[in-house]
């Protein structure tokens, strides 16, 4: 509080605190912690399933499936305790049909907010991204006097790829987009290629 | 004597080899402005130039790595206190302090403080890796595989608390899931094919470093690049260098907080960020009256404590990863994946298998230092340059060294595609409240936590628990430290958040 009774916006934020090693932009609420609980409890029991399924070859001390399987018990357990704090903290599981809608409602809830909307569309494009890299593969040569200068798919994906993600976010001219795209990824896969003889994803 | 032989011969060694030098330059200056771009944290710099190191003999690539490492610990101190975004996450006391003393117009003293402190850090943790390595690795070469599964177990546990320290289950859940991905691939004793689904991709396993990149790298651009942020206008610099005596009244501040933010490192899951808030704390606590009044306002003391904390987490990290082949942190299993791609086996016979490899890590960590001080003041300038660029312009730039890292480790564009799933999972982990940490260590540290205890259990096979308790001492110990790491997260912790 400033000595005039105003409070200042510096001096109205509370410092932040040590919450661990890793820092979080949000904090989880019990329903999704329900919904991690049963996720994550049907992968234990899967991998248990499939730890006893493995070949014994030698004795069952030394079995392929025996750290698996007490992996998945241990995960099952702590699901258990997770799932357990979620529903006595206020998850909803009143009746089952409020649990078999909280998926389509927390689904609708996520796709409401913006950032959300932003994040998925990102997420889409980042996936279109590695798909392209991977099935489509050319590899063009031009020789210049000095050396041959190589261009790829990789570096005509990326750039088209990254441009559009620079228009959606950075929200600059295309014109501007392209060449800062166009420079960094250059200059990238000349590093890679040139400095350090790195083939580029695509050269197989 | 025979260490300091070791030593003078990897000093010649470096010195007589100019590419050595310019590689550790390159990495500190990459280093330093990676970490002072907010949002762009140290464990991205580390794992998304490691890709780099592929075609780096083994000696320039370690000499890179540490570069970086050293550079970008300190880096996020510049943003932190000249526009109050910290750089990295162990920033964030140094903001609280130093963009309070930037907005009276000492943000340049404030930064040299920092700069200073971050030397002074480094050399508290090299000298005690230096002195408290010969010690760990005799005790590790006491482990047999009953030792090496508790303290894999341990590592993991440990990192689930630290990571996550209001909620451990859910960095334990993290960490287990790491497990689960661990196993994936054919079982090192009797080559039985487990959860590969009749791929042959998954026969050799999953690669940690392509798990790497996706979790700290394309998880973070997930993150950060939908958020909507104003750009930040920095503080005036002004004069940067504070005088001797101003900084020798810190000395005991500084050598406390370099003992905390060594003894921190070593602990595997807590790193720069536990490191520098600790002493933070502990510094506050044990300031004067006076100096105790301007914390949170500006106190230079309270920057000093942090930033010698977290820069001397990197020799306390190497420690447990040279030593036991268990990273301190993320960014030290990055060092270590390093390490790996060239070959190098970590671990209590390091000295063994790689002589003389410890003693130029030692001597690389020292140029590092030299050099994080003499570029760290005049990388200043250029870095209030840097922060004028927006997130939304740096992160998509980003996303082609994922796919180059990932794909270079094995030229193999199935670790492209590890890199694609891992980031997603990352990023829906950490919307779901789960540290990442836990689970890249468990990943590094499955099969080794898989194979030692199926051979343990073999030894013991026909003799009783009692005796197995008492014939192994050092196990039993590290039995009741794993069973004591679980007690405390279960129990205290919960308390402490009641």
């Amino acid at each position: 509080m400033a000595t005039d009774g105003t409070s200042r916006p510096e001096d109205a934020e509370p410092p932040p605190e040590l919450t661990g090693e890793e820092e979080f932009d949000e904090r989880s609420t019990p329903n999704k912690d329900l919904a991690s609980a049963i996720f994550l409890g049907l992968l234990a029991i899967a991998t248990m399933v499939g730890s006893v399924r493995l070949d014994v070859p030698g004795s069952v001390f030394t079995a392929p499936g025996l750290l698996p399987f007490i992996t998945g018990l241990t995960l099952l357990m702590m699901t258990a305790v997770l799932g357990t704090r979620a529903i006595r903290g206020g998850a909803a599981v009143g009746s089952m049909a409020a649990l078999v809608g909280e998926p389509f409602r927390t689904l609708n809830a996520f796709l409401s907010g913006d950032k959300n909307r932003r994040t998925l569309l990102l997420m889409a494009i980042v996936i279109a991204y590695v798909l392209l890299v991977a099935f489509i593969n050319f590899d063009l040569r031009l020789p210049t006097p000095v050396f041959v200068f190589q261009i790829s798919s990789y570096e005509v994906i990326s750039v088209i790829m990254v441009t559009w993600i620079l228009k959606l976010f950075w929200k600059a001219s295309l014109l501007r987009c392209f060449i800062v795209t166009l420079l960094t990824v250059v200059a990238l896969a000349s590093i890679f290629r040139y400095g350090f003889g790195i083939l580029m994803p695509e050269t197989f | 004597m025979e260490a300091l032989l070791q030593i003078q011969d990897q000093l010649v060694l470096i010195a007589l080899n100019p590419w050595l030098l310019i590689a550790c330059l390159a990495g500190v200056t990459l280093g330093i402005l990676w970490g002072a771009m907010p949002g762009l944290s140290t464990t991205m710099a580390m794992t998304l130039l490691i890709g780099l190191t592929v075609g780096m003999s083994q000696s320039v690539a370690i000499m890179f790595m540490l570069g970086v490492y050293t550079g970008s610990v300190f880096g996020g101190a510049i943003s932190a206190v000249l526009i109050n975004i910290p750089g990295t996450p162990d920033a964030v006391p140094t903001m609280i302090e130093g963009h309070a003393l930037a907005r009276r117009g000492e943000g340049g003293l404030a930064l040299g403080t920092a700069i200073s402190a971050s030397f002074i850090g480094n050399w508290v943790g090299i000298i005690l890796l230096i002195a408290l390595i010969p010690a760990v690795l005799f005790l590790a070469l006491q482990f047999r595989s009953w030792e090496m599964f508790l303290l894999s177990l341990w590592g993991i546990a440990i990192c689930g608390s630290m990571a996550s320290m209001g909620d451990p289950i859910k960095g334990w859940i993290s960490g287990w899931i790491g497990l689960l991905i661990s196993f994936v691939g054919l079982d090192a004793i009797h080559g039985v094919s487990r959860f590969t689904f009749g791929s042959f991709n998954l026969d050799d396993g999953i690669s940690f470093i392509p798990v790497l990149i996706g979790l700290f790298g394309l998880a973070e651009i997930l993150r950060v690049l939908p958020q909507k942020s104003p750009p930040k206008i920095p503080s005036k610099v002004g004069r940067v260098l504070p005088s001797l005596d101003a900084l020798i009244q810190y000395i005991k501040p500084s050598f406390r907080s370099g003992i905390i933010g060594t003894v921190i490192g070593a602990i595997p899951g807590a790193g720069a960020n536990v490191a520098s808030f600790f002493a933070y704390d502990v510094g506050r606590r044990r300031a004067s009256e006076a100096e105790r009044r301007k914390w949170g306002k500006g106190s230079y003391e309270a920057i000093v404590c942090a930033e010698v904390a977290n820069n001397a987490n990197v020799g306390g990290s190497l420690l447990p990863t040279l030593a036991l082949g268990i990273p301190g942190n993320a960014a030290a299993a990055a060092i270590l994946a390093a390490l790996q791609l060239k070959n190098v086996v970590v671990g209590p016979l390091i000295q063994v298998e790689n002589p003389g490899l410890i003693y130029f890590i030692y001597i690389g960590l020292i140029i590092a230092n030299f050099f994080m001080y003499g570029m760290a003041i005049a990388l200043i300038k250029p870095c209030v340059k840097l922060f004028s660029l927006p997130k939304t312009l740096l992160m998509p730039l980003i996303l082609p060294i994922c796919i180059l890292g990932a794909f270079a480790v094995n030229l193999n564009f199935f670790d492209v595609y590890v890199m694609l799933i891992s980031g997603l999972v990352g990023y829906v982990l950490h919307r779901f409240g789960f540290p990442l940490a836990p689970l890249v260590l468990a990943v590094i540290l499955g099969p080794l936590a898989d194979e030692n205890l199926r051979r343990a259990l073999l030894v013991f096979e026909d003799t009783s628990i009692l005796t197995v308790l008492w014939d192994r001492k050092l196990g039993t110990v590290l039995l009741l430290i794993v069973l004591y790491t679980f007690y405390d997260g279960i129990f205290r912790r919960g308390d402490r958040k009641a």
